[in-house]
């Protein structure tokens, strides 16, 4: 009976028994649990039990001194869809994407902000996507150092170059790109505490699976802060992981 | 920027996508505010416009620290909890490191708007020791500063600018303890304050030096006077800083000043000429259009050339001072403010504030006009409201345009005089009609020569004939016997009363033994044969008596004494000396500062317009080492103007209309060196 590792969901695992279609197991009777707490059969939490049923053999009887055609169905595509999003939840779209894991794919998003990855191997478990998020501002003309008026006004007026502080360091060409590493089937169910750390990481909090309790509660705050406007949450992963739910994962 | 995303296959009959957002972050916006003004917030060039831009902010926000608490205001943009650390630095010009900082808490970069109460204060240190910003280091700029992970900032910083601003400054007369020498501490206590604008004052500097014989035409009055008061009197002009509050109105928060500079100025306004009589008048002005217009500054005062500081360049009327370090008590005899001179405007001199201590906020100079009686000043003094780091500022330039947008204030005009004392005025006898003084003050005024009254109610001569016998008791007896029996405090009003011509012989002869050929014979070898002769002996009798018997009636303190009777002398048949006034040197106790001064008539009948006023007039002329004009005995016509122009100086001995001083007099009363000066008018006009 196998346990659920990382990577791993209904998709994987039926693949890996064989099965064309993922519903072969999660339908499967002995399964009616597990399918009760889960309700994405593509979001598992590492762990779970599920339960195969036994393959059946088809047998076919065909004479053997002629040629016969046997067809088989392919297995049932899977895909892995991603949507960018902006800091007001707003598709992000004119971005330029290229994709070198699993599979080589490159383009830019529409007005759906939407990457898709058809035909997705369901056994692939990594990915390596980069997005050029923001463009690097032109370049601006050298500013002419400000010259006082004769006279000299009062109060005089600011002159920058007399401000010695320091200065941050300049936004570098890489800065402008992400490198997403994603790790493809291991989203855990939204109704544990990691599914919700792992959804706040994905949507821009400061918060990832198996962070700390500390961590994840003020990253729960900050989330409810902002999203729910509660200016005082719970911090409980529990009180946000509907809403999380269906932010990270409604179309 | 490297991220981990947790996503989700998607089965072909599902429909779930995963939702992949990079974080934003940053500040939005800086900016004090308090009474409805804001100051600009400023954020880098990567960073989006404001979506609302305050069109209304401004560069010029400025406070009064501790009057006013102004709130820092500022915006975060931080739905997604990137931010780690925020920190809100204060600078000032020119050097790298923060003055003050302060580490947000957790709470205080939370995203939204977020704001605190600015209250100024800093930690102590050199520059700031009173632990509050200040005008010194005025502008100053907020900046606050973000960092944060798991996201991406085109805004991780913003500044705003402000400024501490002075609203003017205010004279006022500092503190005798800082000034050294006795006479001025004197000086000090007859001035009373500063002239407020368009006000005037005299700076009376006390010059009771006095002739005391022969010196009367050998410059000796500018040579006493130059040694007494040199380069001028020292008064303290002490300006005190107020500070400009967010409304433009004055605060008075001296720790909130600083150490700055004032540039310390003077104008040498024209001479009025409306109170000299005509003749005067036309001399004084050729006189006095000297180099008028190429001095710096230009001016009428005192030219170098006749002793004064006009035109010399190493003659500072606010001289260089050390200054010491502020503290709270102040130290004797010791200016406080360190001055130096402006190094293009060189007749102008700089001078800092104290930070700290007991003159916090305030500065000043040692105000050292020319001790030239009549040379005037308008003190106006500027703030440089930008120096340069170098420490320079923009006023030291020899344009007075270039000062004209400063913050400034001048005072009303200074004008030296030189202060002589009346110290002591006595009568023979009440019923002799008394001087009017104030007429004669009223001949000196011209001069800028102050002839102050000190000698209280008019005093009397007791004892008289006593002191008078003491004397006349000692002479040779033909002397002696001319002398009136009697008490000669009553039995006249002059000076000496004598016996007739007739008398005198007939006292003498019987006194000797002598028959009328040896008493012929006799006079005839003393000189004494006519009356008119014995009328110049009994003038010379009284010449070498009286000051002597009279010296107990001189003050012990310095000035003139007038001591007056109704006749030098007088003797029977009528006899009368035709003295009116005599500025006798040989007092005994009389000095370069003590004098006096007889006055021996009071019926002018046949003298013109002669009288006492003009005969005590000419005889304090003779005391302030005037010599006669023209046909008065020992004339000195080349320390007059011309004859041709004026022949009747109070010097002279003309009484066809009323005396009055010519020009050249008065210059050299003034204290001018007379060897810069001619008799003829128009030479001392140069260009």
């Amino acid at each position: 009976m196998p346990t659920v590792g990382d990577g791993d969901c209904i998709l994987s695992i039926a693949d890996a028994y064989g099965f064309r279609d993922y519903h072969t197991i999660w339908d499967f009777g002995a399964n009616s649990g597990l399918k009760g707490t889960r309700p994405n059969a593509n979001t598992l939490l590492f762990g779970d039990m599920v339960v195969p049923p036994d393959a059946k053999a088809k047998t076919i009887q065909k004479p053997t001194d002629n040629t016969h055609v046997l067809v088989v169905k392919n297995k049932k595509p899977a895909k892995l869809t991603l949507i960018l999003i902006d800091k007001d939840g707003n598709p992000l779209k004119d971005k330029v994407w290229t994709l070198t894991a699993p599979t080589a794919l490159n383009g830019t998003t529409g007005p759906d902000g939407k990457i898709e990855v058809p035909n997705l191997d369901v056994q692939a478990t990594a990915g390596a996507l980069k997005v050029t998020m923001w463009k690097a501002p032109d370049p601006k003309p050298p500013v002419p150092a400000k010259t006082l008026p004769d006279p000299v006004p009062y109060p005089p007026p600011i002159l920058v170059e007399e401000f010695k502080d320091k200065k941050p360091d300049p936004t570098k060409p890489e800065d402008y790109d992400v490198n997403w590493t994603l790790k493809i089937g291991s989203l855990p169910t939204y109704n544990d505490a990691t599914g919700v750390q792992a959804r706040l990481n994905n949507l821009g909090f400061r918060c990832k699976p198996k962070d700390d309790a500390t961590k994840t509660t003020q990253a729960v705050k900050v989330y409810q802060n902002s999203m729910l406007n509660q200016k005082d949450g719970t911090g409980a992963t529990a009180d946000i992981q509907d809403d999380i739910r269906n932010r990270h994962e409604n179309p | 920027m490297d991220r981990t995303a947790y996503v989700a296959r998607t089965a072909y009959d599902l429909t779930h996508v995963n939702h992949l957002r990079v974080p934003e972050f940053g500040v939005l916006k800086l900016f004090l505010s308090f009474g409805g003004k804001t100051s600009k917030s400023y954020l880098p060039d990567t960073a989006p416009p404001p979506k609302t831009p305050d069109t209304k902010a401004t560069d010029d926000f400025h406070f009064a620290p501790e009057k006013e608490k102004p709130e820092l205001n500022y915006t975060i943009d931080d739905k997604f909890g990137c931010i780690t650390k925020a920190t809100i630095e204060l600078f000032r010009r020119d050097v790298e490191a923060a003055i003050w900082k302060k580490e947000l808490k957790a709470d205080e970069y939370t995203d939204g708007d977020h704001k605190f109460e600015y209250d100024a204060k800093i930690d102590k240190s050199t520059e700031f020791p009173e632990e509050i910003i200040t005008v010194q280091h005025s502008p100053y700029k907020f900046k606050i500063t973000l960092e944060g992970e798991n996201g991406h900032s085109d805004a991780l910083f913003a500044w705003t600018y402000f400024h501490i601003m002075v609203h003017s400054f205010e004279f006022e007369l500092g503190p005798k303890d800082v000034v050294k020498e006795a006479q001025d501490k004197a000086l000090y206590d007859t001035l009373g304050g500063l002239p407020a604008e368009n006000a005037s004052s005299q700076i009376k500097l006390l010059s009771n030096i006095f002739s005391t014989g022969s010196d009367k035409a050998d410059n000796t009055l500018f040579n006493q006077y130059k040694a007494k008061w040199t380069d001028g009197a020292n008064i303290p002009v002490f300006a005190k800083i107020f500070i400009r509050n967010a409304a433009d109105g004055k605060e008075d928060i001296p720790k909130a000043v600083g150490k700055i500079r004032l540039l310390w100025d003077y104008t040498d306004p024209d001479e009025s000429m409306a109170s000299q009589f005509d003749k005067a008048k036309e001399f004084l002005e050729l006189a006095i259009d000297y180099y008028k217009a190429t001095t710096k500054p230009k001016g009428d005062n005192c030219h170098k050339d006749r002793g004064g500081k006009r035109g010399d360049a190493a003659k500072y009327i606010f001289p260089a001072q050390a200054g010491y370090a502020p503290a709270d008590a102040l130290t004797a005899d010791t200016f406080p403010f360190k001055v130096t001179a402006g190094s293009t405007r060189k007749w102008s001199s700089y001078s800092e504030t104290w930070p700290t201590g007991k003159l916090m906020g305030k500065t000043g100079v040692m105000f050292q006009p020319s001790r030239m009686a009549g040379d005037d000043y308008t003190i106006t003094a500027y703030f440089p409201h930008y120096r340069k780091p170098d420490g320079t500022d923009n006023l030291d330039v020899e344009d007075d345009e270039k000062l004209k947008s400063a913050i400034k204030k001048s005072t009303g005009k200074f004008q030296v005089w030189r202060e002589v004392h009346l110290i002591s005025y006595r009568k023979k006898a009440s019923t002799i009609p008394s001087i009017a003084i104030g007429t004669v003050q009223g001949y000196y005024a011209p001069a800028y020569v102050s002839i102050v009254d000190k000698s209280g109610a008019i005093g009397d001569m007791p004892d008289y004939d006593t002191k008078l016998r003491a004397k006349t008791n000692a002479l040779p007896q033909e002397k002696k016997l001319a002398v009136a029996a009697g008490d000669q405090g009553t039995i006249t009003k002059s000076s000496l009363k004598f016996l007739s011509y007739d008398d005198w012989k007939n006292a003498y002869k019987a006194a000797t033994g002598k028959n009328d050929g040896q008493m012929s014979t006799w006079l005839t070898g003393q000189g004494l044969e006519t009356l008119q002769k014995y009328k110049t002996w009994l003038e010379a009798i009284t010449d070498a008596t009286i000051p002597k018997a009279c010296d107990d009636y001189l003050s012990a303190s310095d000035g003139i004494n007038i001591l007056q009777f109704d006749l030098y002398w007088e003797g029977g048949g009528g006899l009368r000396s035709g003295t009116n006034g005599f500025a006798a040197t040989s007092f005994p106790s009389g000095s370069r500062s003590k004098a006096a001064y007889l006055q021996t008539r009071a019926d002018y009948t046949g003298q013109g317009n002669n009288n006492m006023q003009q005969t005590t007039t000419h005889e304090i002329g003779h005391i302030c080492f005037l010599p006669h004009a023209f046909d008065a005995g020992g004339y000195v016509n080349a320390l007059h103007d011309e004859d041709a122009h004026w022949h009747n100086c109070t010097m002279s001995y003309n009484y066809n209309v009323e005396r009055k001083f010519c020009g050249l007099c008065l210059l050299r009363l003034r204290g001018w060196d007379q060897t810069g000066l001619v008799s003829a008018r128009a030479s001392n006009k140069k260009p």
